[in-house]
């Protein structure tokens, strides 16, 4: 059962604004990794679509690093314009600052070439919390 | 090495700011119900994890830290037969 996403009405993220996604694996942004994630958001909600984090004033980077990011030892970091440049755009769903980044026409394939290829790099995270097991 | 119980993405967030992952990715499914305590994510990106609700084949969690997953049970377990 496919489920509704709330979409937040709200301005866009400007061009310069800071996108970022924790990294699951340790091979850098990985496509497999971004299939299954836009794959289970179909399953959810009907959509392919990548979860993100956008920085703002309220949701600094260093802010994200410590809270939604906490987990990850390294992101990735696009800019918006970056993202707007391979066509893709992004979706205000859940709760800020949660995004999705989705493409022309609901097409994976081309979702995740487009994602994989935008200009990022990769950023340690300082604040990552390494719990114990 | 990390023992991933619930591989699950992160990054995922619902409305209502849960993760959410498959049950059927559940290294035992049938441990995965309501206040569950275990471990959910990726080798490089993990948390202890509280299931907060089970639902036509997808897994909520909230994360939680090491210090509640230890409050709500022994965070010592045996490995599963297939380990």
């Amino acid at each position: 059962m496919v489920r509704t996403r709330t979409l937040r009405d709200e301005p866009p993220p400007g061009p310069v604004e800071l996108v970022f996604r924790g990294i699951l694996g340790d091979t850098g942004l990985d496509p497999a990794d971004l299939r299954r994630a836009a794959v289970l958001n179909h399953e959810l909600y009907g959509f392919y679509g990548v979860s993100v984090w956008v920085a703002d004033l309220a949701f600094p980077r260093e802010v994200l690093e410590s809270t939604k990011l906490v987990k990850f030892e390294r992101y990735a970091e696009f800019t918006v314009a970056g993202l707007a440049g391979c066509g893709l755009r992004l979706w205000a769903t859940g709760q800020r600052p949660h995004y999705d980044v989705v493409g022309e026409g609901n097409d994976l394939e081309s979702l995740i070439a487009r994602l994989a290829a935008a200009p990022h790099r990769i950023v340690d995270n300082p604040s990552v919390d390494r719990e114990e097991h | 090495m990390i023992y991933i119980d619930l591989p699950a993405d992160l990054n995922l967030e619902d409305d209502e700011g849960r993760n959410v992952a498959r049950l059927a990715d559940a290294v035992t499914p049938d441990a995965v119900t309501r206040g569950a305590v275990l471990v959910a994510g990726a080798p490089h990106a993990w948390s202890w994890a509280v299931i907060e609700h089970v639902e036509s084949g997808f897994v909520y969690f909230r994360q939680i830290s090491a210090r509640d997953a230890a409050r709500r049970g022994s965070l010592i377990k045996p490995f599963p037969r297939s380990a």
